[in-house]
């Protein structure tokens, strides 16, 4: 495409005549062209003004909402024919009365000695009464869009999936350090996300339960196998230079605590990677 | 109102993904989602307190608004939503999130924030003046003068109530004595000479093309 079909493409998105097809080509290109980006934004933000007035020049007009309405579903849209359905939930039984009962039946769950390490697949780590509490909960996506949580029942996510994990900071510590381990026992860095070293902001308490993270492609840095997620909640942040040595002390990856010492308070899954 | 505390039977619905549910629930928290990237906010990375000064041009802001709607409305965060807690809250930590995300991919523009010493941790931000924009909203505004100036009593009558008085299309063509299908043809003739006129004045040339984001 042109630039000068690009330019008659944007002042055809502001009379409103472009078809789906013809917007996703449209942003697909400005997304690259700085030049032209610059001309769409200029008459988008004129758009604004007409619609809203000169207040109106750094918020997003109707217009722009409804657009982005149209992009959001067609997303959705996409995901339902990928996964071969409309969307449903596919929770039922595990969607008890609150989230919080489900969190807690999910996480608060008595580790067996180290002597029977090794039986089952998926093992949960919990609080300890007295403790400032926390979650961590996984879903896997699979590669037909299909998305469910991940249980002791049902621990395998495939090698093609996504990974996505959730938080909630009930104890209110400040900072929160994630970070998987399989049995090379090699860190992969889920938040922080090298360059940065040190704990991200952990969710704030009243937020409850969020999707933490940008979702985890396992075919990407993991291989089949045990996959252990550890959350690690702290007050002061920690350093990944800290992290990778318990890991490396810790030894194969079980679930067993990283042992980073008093003020951290660790979350641990134990999943399963399948080929 | 918080939707689904006030409406509780809107709540399963969006749980099971229900279309009109996600639909009712965006069209309610869009602009608030809109508003919250546009401002921008604080947070912590590398230890030490920074900003995001907001998305403040359109390409940009509307591709945040999509992407944060798009993960809200996955089935992980749909059934992550506790439904206790406000559903706004929830919202704007996705999209925190996401906007950290992407700013943490991006070296530069990460050493490009400013470092903001005086800022308590999380707060939203107020509506901060800006001398750009105040300058582009002037000069539109005096174009969308001189152009509605040109226009005769009827439409002028009409443009001023569909776009300066935001009302409904049908009231506007009321307005102007203007049937349904009237006021729509109106509209769209109005737009696109208010398109030829922005293209006659110069304002789609000769204007600087940025590099680097100016919200960054």
């Amino acid at each position: 495409m042109t630039h000068s079909s690009i330019h008659a493409m944007i002042d055809r998105a502001f009379l409103d005549e472009l078809s789906a097809e013809e917007s996703a080509d449209l942003r697909a290109h400005l997304s690259s062209c700085p030049g032209c980006r610059a001309r769409y934004n200029r008459l988008m933000v004129a758009e604004r003004v007409l619609s809203g007035g000169p207040a109106a020049v750094g918020r997003a007009s109707e217009r722009e909402l409804d657009a982005a309405r149209v992009r959001v579903f067609a997303a959705i849209d996409r995901d339902q024919r990928r996964a071969g359905r409309p969307l449903r939930a596919w929770l039922g039984g595990l969607l008890v009365a609150t989230a919080a009962a489900a969190a807690a039946a999910l996480f608060f769950v008595a580790v067996p000695p180290r002597g029977l390490e090794g039986e089952g697949t998926f093992r949960v780590r919990g609080a300890t009464p007295g403790v400032r509490p926390a979650t961590l909960r996984a879903f896997c996506v699979d590669g037909a869009g299909q998305a469910r949580e991940l249980s002791p029942e049902a621990p395998a996510c495939p090698l093609g999936g996504l990974l996505e994990l959730a938080l909630a900071n009930q104890g209110k510590y400040r900072h929160v350090f994630v970070v998987g381990v399989q049995e090379d026992l090699s860190p992969r860095w889920y938040s922080p996300r090298p360059p940065e070293e040190r704990s991200v902001e952990a969710p704030p308490a009243e937020e409850g339960q969020v999707p933490f993270g940008p979702s985890i492609r396992l075919a990407v840095n993991h291989h089949a196998g045990p996959l252990v997620v550890h959350a690690l909640f702290s007050d002061v942040p920690l350093a990944a230079a800290d992290v990778t040595r318990a890991i490396q002390r810790s030894g194969k990856p079980d679930g067993a605590p990283l042992e980073l010492g008093a003020g951290v308070e660790e979350r641990s899954l134990r999943l399963e990677i399948a080929p | 109102m918080t939707l689904f505390v006030d409406r509780r039977e809107l709540l399963a619905p969006f749980r099971a993904g229900e279309r009109r549910a996600l639909e009712e629930t965006y069209v309610f928290y869009a602009p608030t989602v809109a508003s919250f990237l546009s401002r921008g906010f604080t947070f912590h990375s590398g230890g030490v307190l920074r900003r995001f000064r907001g998305y403040r041009q359109p390409f940009d802001l509307d591709n945040a608004l999509a992407e944060t709607f798009v993960r809200a409305f996955r089935e992980p965060a749909r059934l992550s939503y506790d439904g206790l807690n406000p559903y706004k809250s929830y919202l704007l930590a996705i999209s925190r999130n996401l906007v950290i995300d992407e700013l943490r991919g991006k070296e530069v523009s990460m050493t490009a924030l400013s470092d903001d010493q005086g800022h308590g941790p999380l707060e939203e931000l107020v509506e901060e003046p800006r001398a750009e924009e105040d300058l582009l909203a002037k000069e539109l505004a005096g174009l969308v003068s001189r152009f509605v100036g040109r226009l005769r009593d009827r439409d002028q009558t009409f443009f001023r109530a569909r776009f300066e008085e935001s009302k409904t299309q049908v009231e506007a063509g009321l307005e102007a004595g203007l049937s349904h299908m009237q006021a729509r043809t109106l509209e769209k003739r109005l737009r696109s000479r208010f398109l030829g006129f922005l293209h006659s004045s110069g304002y789609l040339e000769g204007y600087a093309d940025p590099t680097s984001e100016a919200s960054r």
